[in-house]
């Protein structure tokens, strides 16, 4: 059988780096190496021409203020359409931390300022008001949205290991978001979205968006998994694709241990 | 009145002290400071009246080290220097750190005083330290979920300068967010800099399209034409470039694993430079140093290397992964002065170890699942699979998997990580 390609987008990787966000990247690579697909990774940066139609997945990391607001006026002026037809064109999109309050209409900065965001998704991310002390600073655990842990379960030939319906990782952030969309998960410890409502990350079409850094995907092998099988499907138009379920002992342990000390 | 109050709290204070050793709940280092601090915060400030020729050393890495060689120059030239020791340098372990080397009346007989000062704390306690010198030894991304960016601590730490403007400034010409404080005050400065290769692997935080500018210095301390050497120690020549004369230092040898630690003998240099040492009195000090704990000290089989921050870990990968037959012991903790997020190991290099010949790796701490992750992804599959690896939280258990092995081990532990190695090893902290 013919080994698959997928191309990733990696959005700002010079000025978005924070966290390990770039663990995420690492991970969607060695997991398609043991997918057998064979993952091209390419960096756009400030000044970088994007097209649309050669991409199957992005990802964008989080930054300080300085490095997400020079990046907001470049993407309008040279990604922003791109974006926008692959992400209609069910192109999946990963956003992480700082990463995920960008993709959003608005998003806050440190002085609390607030700024025109991507656009990507709609989400809006506020200062906190007088019911918020703090930063939201700690390990984030959530439980994954039904519809996409159902859909899981139809990712691989055949499920020996059982899928957690958790998610997890670690956040740290001032702004408040609201969502407008699905959530990705219900938060079960920590705070997610805000100090609020109770839930974490959002969620349209193939778009993810999360506050879960630490990394992400690293840690959550089910979730990589489904943005590699999201991302084949659409390009491949085989609904029927499955992947093999890798021995993910030592994630699946690293996972369970935060649950373990955390929940 | 104030003297017999000192007097009633210090012998509180050491008789606590026995007590804890005693109970082997080791050394409350930071105990007598939290206590004071909450209670009786007028023994900050009876303290810190006491002060004189006071040197204060911040940045993201390299605080200790630099302070440990400093005092070694400073005791070569026959002063008696006080610094921090345990390297608990927030202001409640300033307290007890003063408390502790002060006689029963709270008094300090000594010529220096060095004081190791986190970045936040800086510009809090800079004006009750009075230094007469301060070092900003760099600004790597260290403990992100404890101050937030790196643009921040860098307007702390000006913030502070700004208190002091008499203060001599030891800066570091190689790190562009240390240089450009320059460009925000006004002290009288020196700069240190480094020529080797190594400058390129460092990775210092610079971003695109803001290039700070090169800085004209009147006095600038070169290291050039390093060597490591077997014990992974350092030679290295420095010039001194003080105004219009110029004088060489040749030979130096610095007993501390990685050629960065460089960095640290040149600010200590620098600083002793600006407080009028002479270079005999230098090149003693340098020769005499002796790793502090965690940076490079061995200890039976094991020989350790304090990790803090991807920056700090990268340059320990870089200097192990030429040791032939490679036996590792990764400690990850996730305690507050670990950083509660151990997101910062996925900015860690890591991939270099597949250049390495690696026989073993332990993962230990309570972190130890992700260290073993964070490795499965960073060696190829063929490489990770053919290492014989133990996964075991324990530390002292660990360490019980290593001694029978009968190997040298190099152990990369974070904070706490080293704290309970040692402890577990039976070696308590001074």
């Amino acid at each position: 059988m013919e080994q698959k390609t997928l191309t990733l987008t990696h959005l700002y990787p010079k000025n978005l780096n924070l966290y390990g966000d770039t663990g995420n990247v690492i991970c969607l690579q060695r997991r398609c190496e043991w997918h057998n697909i064979n993952l091209k990774i390419q960096n756009s940066n400030i000044d970088d021409n994007l097209s649309a139609g050669e991409t199957d997945i992005y990802f964008i990391g989080g930054g300080q203020d300085s490095d997400q607001i020079r990046i907001v006026a470049d993407f309008h002026d040279l990604k922003y359409e791109a974006v926008k037809k692959d992400i209609d064109d069910n192109v999946v999109f990963l956003g992480v931390c700082g990463g995920y309050q960008l993709m959003g209409n608005n998003f806050l900065m440190g002085n609390g300022e607030t700024t025109r965001g991507l656009g990507i998704i709609d989400i809006d991310t506020k200062a906190p008001g007088t019911e918020v002390k703090q930063r939201c600073i700690g390990n984030l655990i959530a439980e994954l949205n039904t519809a996409d842990f159902e859909k899981l379960q139809t990712i691989y030939e055949k499920v020996n290991k059982e899928i957690p319906k958790t998610i997890l990782g670690f956040e740290n952030h001032s702004g408040q978001t609201y969502i407008k969309n699905p959530a990705l998960g219900k938060t079960l410890k920590g705070f997610g979205n805000n100090a609020i409502e109770g839930h974490e990350g959002s969620r349209h079409k193939n778009i993810f968006g999360t506050y879960m850094h630490g990394s992400f995907l690293p840690k959550n092998p089910h979730i990589a998994d489904y943005l590699i099988w999201l991302a084949l499907v659409r390009k491949y138009k085989d609904p029927s694709l499955k992947l093999r379920q890798l021995d993910d002992e030592i994630e699946y342990n690293a996972h369970r241990n935060v649950l373990k000390l955390y929940s | 009145m104030i003297t017999l109050r000192v007097v009633i709290l210090q012998i509180f204070f050491r008789t606590l002290n026995v007590f804890l050793r005693l109970t082997g709940r080791g050394a409350g280092t930071a105990l007598p400071g939290l206590i004071c601090e909450r209670y009786f915060p007028w023994v900050y400030e009876y303290l810190m009246s006491n002060l004189k020729n006071t040197i204060a050393i911040t940045g993201t890495n390299g605080k200790t080290t630099t302070q440990t060689i400093l005092k070694n120059i400073l005791e070569a030239k026959g002063y008696k220097v006080l610094n921090n020791k345990a390297g608990s340098n927030m202001k409640r372990g300033i307290i007890s750190e003063l408390l502790k080397q002060s006689d029963l009346k709270g008094k300090l007989d000594f010529d220096y005083m060095i004081f190791e000062v986190e970045e936040a704390t800086f510009p809090k306690i800079i004006k009750d330290i009075k230094p007469q010198a301060i070092i900003v030894t760099n600004l790597f991304r260290d403990q992100l979920d404890a101050y937030g960016e790196i643009d921040k601590t860098q307007s702390y730490i000006i913030e502070g300068i700004k208190q002091m403007p008499d203060a001599k400034l030891i800066l570091n010409h190689d790190d562009p967010k240390v240089r450009e404080i320059k460009t925000k005050v006004t002290n009288v400065s020196s700069f240190i800099n480094l020529h080797d290769e190594i400058t390129k692997e460092i990775k210092f935080e610079i971003y695109e399209n803001e290039q700070t500018e090169t800085i004209d210095t009147e006095k600038l301390f070169t290291a050039k034409d390093c060597r490591v050497d077997e014990g992974f120690g350092n030679n290295f020549n420095v010039e001194l470039k003080e105004g219009r004369s110029k004088l060489l230092l040749n030979g130096l040898n610095l007993n501390v694993p990685g050629k960065f630690q460089i960095y640290n003998a040149l600010s200590a240099i620098a600083a002793a430079r600006a407080l009028g040492v002479d270079v005999n009195s230098i090149r003693k000090g340098i020769t005499n140093f002796k790793p502090a704990f965690g940076r490079g000290e061995e200890i039976e089989n094991f020989k350790v290397l304090l990790v803090k921050n991807p920056a700090g870990a990268t340059l320990n990968v870089d200097l192990i992964k030429n040791v032939r037959k490679l036996n590792l012991m990764l400690i990850l903790n996730d305690n507050i002065a670990d950083g509660k997020d151990v997101s910062w190991i996925w900015d860690c290099d890591f991939e270099k170890l597949n250049e390495a010949d690696i026989e073993h790796i332990i993962f230990s701490g309570k972190r130890a699942n992700d260290i073993q992750l964070r490795i499965k992804y960073a060696l190829s599959t063929r490489k990770f699979n053919n290492i014989k690896t133990d996964l075991e939280p324990n530390i002292a258990q660990a360490i019980n998997i290593a001694r029978k092995t009968n190997k040298k081990f190099f152990v990369l532990p974070t904070y706490t990580g080293m704290l309970e190695f040692r402890k577990s090893l039976g070696k308590k902290l001074e």
